[in-house]
């Protein structure tokens, strides 16, 4: 599985949303319905297992929608 | 007024927007009076809340003119609002701008929200009648507490006074108003005359902290989860030092994060307060005071100045000697007057006399703390919102004929037994949708049959495989 594969993977899951809708129009926080604080907070936490990461306090504040996620992977070290 | 909002300094702010809007305490009690003269005599209004100006001055114009509002959450599923609205037949409703409300008229616009007037008659609602809040908005149970104005001020007196709230302080909103613990932070410092920062945001932005730091706020409220959001965000390595003291309620704190918060806050100064009650006592009923926190790990606190606590056996006797579990007493003059599930229960006067039943267990310690041990209602705290696993039962048996349900759990953990694998995935989504609550609070467990007694009461203690519901509050 790719990097990319992998990030898409878990907002699949935790955010219960399919492929069409992995952009920014549809995913962004508070108007996605399942990321809220909590399934941010699970994202955050998934995604630092998956790759061996550790978001840092603004990162976790930054990640606000598709892309977001992707840039600060990228700005921690991961291939993307 | 409400809170006397007429006697603070008018060229002081009451409200602080995000967006940079000042409403001060002049221009809220003007706007307050206005649309108190516009809604005309007592009736009933829907408010559809929201942490903006406009939905503040609505409701301190509503609860300065007897016109008794139900706050509900302006993102309430459409579905969920209408139910409300059949069977409560509000003469007016009080929304957003961005909101149409159908067979109704816009009679009046101030602040970003818009008065509409229904085509349903007043009908009579008892003097005493203030306010109503919902015991499980999010599912649409037709429940509701009936509130005073003069329980609703009483409250507000005494958070005020143990808090030391003064003109001085800047709490941020991190909770929906429509919410008891949300609405007692702003009733409490609109009485003290301080200044509100209305946000939007969530405490996972970073909108809400450049609000935070910027407008130099003061304090927070946080249920359970806000807390362990807040740990993982590494919150005790920030830097905020406008910030002076944080409040806890909403549900059972686990106590490594009682220690960990009040470790740090002890350490910074600030004070943190870690709090208990119910929105059938208008919201607070007992706090702990923060140079103990860390001594009565665990504990709900003692009882708010007015309030008074004591423990009831199965006879209904006071139980005296501490340690002793028994159900939990609250009275006090914030007790609400009681419920209602149809119209003609607004027209009831007071039922419960200032004492609150709580539903939780309880037992006293020797300094007289009191330590909730267990819960006797069917109500479970999702994310700090209170649900009913009745209410969700009975969506998902209209929503899945064919199927049979129950539902059981533990706070951020509601356990659905099903009969149907089928309606495994379907009954998590659903309730997750209606509520609109995290996907994450909902798991879905398929079993054969749901265990019930002859007289077809469903025994919860045989579903197993759960966490005990008793041991968790």
């Amino acid at each position: 599985m790719t990097n990319l594969e992998k990030y898409n993977s878990i907002l699949k899951r935790d955010l219960a949303v399919r492929d069409e809708d992995l952009n920014d129009e549809r995913l962004q926080y508070n108007n996605t319905p399942n990321w809220d604080s909590i399934g941010h907070m699970d994202m955050v936490s998934d995604m630092e297992e998956a790759f061996g990461v550790q978001f840092e306090t603004l990162d976790i504040m930054s990640f606000s929608n598709y892309t977001a996620g992707i840039e600060i992977l990228r700005k921690l070290g991961v291939q993307l | 007024m409400i809170f006397s909002i007429d006697k603070t300094e008018p060229s002081r702010a009451a409200l602080l927007a995000e967006n940079g809007q000042v409403v001060t305490y002049g221009e809220l009690t003007r706007h307050s009076a206005r649309i108190g003269e516009m809604a005309g005599g007592k009736c009933l209004v829907f408010c559809l809340c929201a942490n903006r100006p406009g939905s503040v001055v609505g409701y301190t114009g509503f609860l300065s003119s007897g016109i008794v509002p139900l706050l509900l959450d302006a993102r309430i599923d459409d579905g969920i609002l209408e139910r409300f609205r059949e069977l409560y037949r509000p003469s007016l409703f009080w929304v957003p701008e961005e909101i149409e409300i159908h067979d109704a008229k816009r009679i009046y616009a101030v602040l970003g929200y818009t008065l509409w007037k229904t085509e349903e008659a007043p009908y009579p609602l008892h003097p005493d009648l203030g306010l109503l809040l919902a015991t499980s908005g999010s599912t649409g149970s037709p429940k509701l507490v009936r509130l005073s104005v003069r329980g609703v001020e009483a409250n507000a007196a005494a958070i005020r006074e143990y808090l030391g709230l003064t003109e001085m302080e800047r709490p941020i909103t991190t909770l929906p108003m429509n919410y008891s613990y949300g609405l007692s932070i702003l009733n409490s410092h609109l009485l003290a005359g301080a200044q509100v920062l209305l946000t939007e945001h969530g405490m996972v932005q970073k909108e809400f902290w450049d609000f935070f730091i910027s407008a130099g706020a003061t304090s927070f409220g946080g249920v359970p989860y806000t807390y362990e959001i807040l740990r993982k965000m590494r919150f005790t390595r920030m830097s905020l030092p406008s910030l002076r003291s944080m409040t806890q309620a909403g549900g059972h704190l686990p106590e490594a994060l009682q220690k960990e918060f009040g470790e740090w806050a002890a350490g910074r100064g600030v004070r943190f307060y870690v709090m208990y009650g119910q929105t059938e006592a208008t919201a607070r009923m007992s706090y702990i005071p923060p140079e103990k926190c860390l001594n009565k790990i665990g504990s709900v606190g003692r009882a708010i100045t007015g309030g008074a606590f004591h423990l009831i056996d199965a006879a209904g006797n006071v139980i005296e000697n501490p340690g002793e579990v028994g159900e939990l007493v609250y009275s006090g003059p914030n007790v609400s007057l009681g419920y209602a599930e149809n119209t003609e229960d607004l027209g009831k006067g007071d039922e419960r006399g200032g004492v609150l039943r709580t539903g939780d267990y309880a037992k006293r310690d020797e300094e007289g703390y009191y330590y909730i041990v267990g819960r006797a209602k069917r109500f479970i705290k999702l994310y700090g919102v209170r649900v009913s696993l009745d209410e969700c039962e009975k969506l998902l048996k209209e929503r899945f004929r064919d199927a049979d349900f129950a539902c059981a759990g533990a706070d951020d953990h509601l356990i659905i037994y099903a009969t149907k694998e089928e309606t495994r995935t379907p009954s998590e989504e659903y309730l997750a949708s209606t509520t609109r609550l995290n996907r994450k609070a909902f798991q879905c467990k398929v079993i054969n049959a749901i265990p019930r007694n002859k007289a077809g009461k469903i025994l919860y203690s045989e579903l197993g495989g759960t966490r005990d519901e008793q041991d968790t509050f």
